[in-house]
């Protein structure tokens, strides 16, 4: 039972890796287009070292995931606190989660 | 169903089996404008800008390397080789038969854009 | 998990303000911001469900409430709409088996550091941008794609397996992206559950099933649903994996909606459909709860 589970988690890890590693594996191909057979080339990763714009967007991704730091402390509260109005903050979570997000960054 | 600039880059740069078409029913046309705003900051620069983008010069790198739409400029558009894809797009028996999209009332843009997601919901069962 | 005497004892001694200061504390910075980036916005978009056409430009506008009538006057929109809430059981269901049978795995067959290390290789596909996690998913599964050459590999004479553009395609890129999270929600709730009670029933004879049925599963049934909630709602709203991994076949509600603000300009209908969306969901998880608490007794 307990070598059949960790065979289970193996085989989760190999669904949940396989495309990251394509992914990454393709960083180093020479064609544009993602073409197999597969050719070695760095060429993207030295564009990538000369590109500002995406070395800027790249850390204010950093900057907004420390942000959602704060997320951590109202699950604090909501967890370990019982409080008048608690059910009614838990349900106002749901809407933002349940409208596609495009449309809360079009109307911001 | 595409578009031409996209069709010359399938065709060209990728190699891929397509090839440009207008059937016979006729095909939307429209076309991209560049313009400047008023009051923008950089009056000179845009101009500039503009002038760059529809030079031959710069077109005809555009178009050969990348792959682009038809100019409208038709300068730029004599500088393509007479097989490019782009310049067969405005060819006289296809001008006959296009329909140039245009702004349209708000009533008639609600119409087409249901009516375009009622055939996309069509295609996709 | 640690003993809850401990920080209840620390709390006492250094408490001098009362609790509703540092609940309110807590609550403050996470819900000042959603008030700032989503409440507000979505009032906004609500208010605009009911407008005639977007509120741009000098044309005066209209206040009306054909756009929540678009299901019957668009009756397709009800076979996309059914499509989508299959779509997104199909991801929940496989979530929630993967994930439940994933964290039972990590629960009762490891431990330690080894336990550890699989936790982390688990959440560490987070860390990569969903975009570029549902586009990477294009790569494995088209023709000529990374699977496919596999299979080429094994089997040379075979036909392709290639199912990109397909409802399963989206399915797997769906399931991808919520696994991880999945799994912890259940990991956490199955973590809790004392050994001593499984222990107790095996020696009382109980066979496995009835371990599962009976102990596992309602104990950790408010992990689950919350895990459900919390892939059914956002999954029924997307739009990027139908897209990208769906092609002619990928048309859900959430692209819908996005092809009204991207190409249509048409905020108002794509507004509405989204609160219709949402009335959905809720109504749903409304029906839902309520079965399930007649069902635990209560306890859910």
């Amino acid at each position: 039972m307990t070598r059949l589970g960790q065979v289970f988690l193996g085989m989760i890890l190999i669904f949940l890796y396989t495309p990251i590693f394509v992914l990454m594996a393709m960083g180093f191909n020479e064609s544009e287009l993602y073409e197999l057979p597969f050719k070695f080339s760095t060429r993207w990763y030295s564009a990538l070292s000369t590109n500002t714009e995406l070395l800027t967007s790249g850390f204010n991704s950093i900057v907004l995931a420390v942000i959602t730091a704060i997320g951590t402390l109202a699950a604090l509260a909501l967890s370990r606190r019982t409080f008048r109005g608690r059910s009614l903050l838990q349900l106002l979570l749901l809407p933002p989660i349940a409208i596609p997000w495009l449309i809360t960054g079009t109307a911001c | 169903m595409f578009w031409s600039g996209s069709a010359v880059r399938s065709k060209r740069n990728s190699k891929l089996p397509v090839n440009f078409i207008v059937p016979t029913e006729g095909a939307i046309v429209w076309v991209d404008g560049l313009a400047v705003a008023t009051g923008a900051p950089n009056p000179e620069g845009a101009a500039a800008f503009i002038n760059w983008m529809i030079d031959p010069k710069f077109y005809i790198e555009w178009a050969t390397k990348v792959g682009a739409p038809a100019s409208a400029n038709s300068k730029a558009l004599a500088t393509l080789p007479a097989d490019d894809l782009s310049a067969q797009v405005h060819k006289p028996e296809y001008m006959v038969s296009k329909n140039v999209m245009s702004a349209m009332p708000d009533e008639r843009r609600e119409a087409f854009n249901n009516l375009w997601q009622e055939v996309k919901a069509f295609y996709a069962e | 998990m640690p003993s809850k005497a401990t920080p209840q004892r620390a709390l006492k001694g250094a408490r001098i303000l009362p609790q509703w200061v540092s609940t309110t504390a807590l609550l403050l910075p996470a819900y000042g911001w959603l008030s700032l980036a989503d409440f507000l916005p979505l009032l906004t978009m609500f208010l605009f469900s009911f407008m005639n056409k977007t509120p741009m430009g000098k044309a005066p506008i209209e206040f009306t409430l054909r756009h929540y009538r678009a299901f019957i006057d668009q009756p397709y929109l009800v076979k996309i709409a059914a499509n989508t809430l299959l779509m997104g059981l199909w991801t929940t269901l496989t979530c929630a088996v993967l994930g439940f049978l994933a964290a039972l795995a990590l629960v009762r067959c490891t431990t330690g550091a080894r336990r550890e290390t699989l936790l982390i290789l688990i959440l560490l596909p987070f860390w990569t941008n969903g975009l570029v996690r549902v586009f990477s998913w294009t790569m494995v599964l088209r023709e000529n794609g990374f699977l496919d050459n596999l299979w080429h590999w094994i089997a040379p004479t075979a036909g392709s397996i290639a199912i990109l553009y397909s409802r399963e395609a989206i399915v797997i890129g769906l399931v991808h992206g919520y696994l991880p999270y999945r799994i912890i929600t259940c990991y956490i709730a199955l973590v809790t559950i004392d050994d001593a009670i499984i222990g107790a029933a095996q020696s009382l004879g109980a066979r496995w099933w009835v371990i599962l049925t009976k102990i596992l599963i309602p104990l950790a049934a408010p992990g689950l649903i919350s895990g459900a909630v919390l892939t059914f709602v956002p999954v029924i709203g997307s739009f990027m994996e139908p897209r990208i991994l769906g092609g002619k076949v990928g048309v859900t509600m959430g692209t819908v909606i996005e092809d009204q603000f991207t190409q249509a300009f048409n905020w108002p209908l794509g507004a509405s459909l989204s609160f219709t969306l949402l009335a959905v969901t809720l109504a749903i998880f409304a029906t839902f709860s309520g079965i399930l608490r007649r069902g635990t007794g209560g306890t859910a």
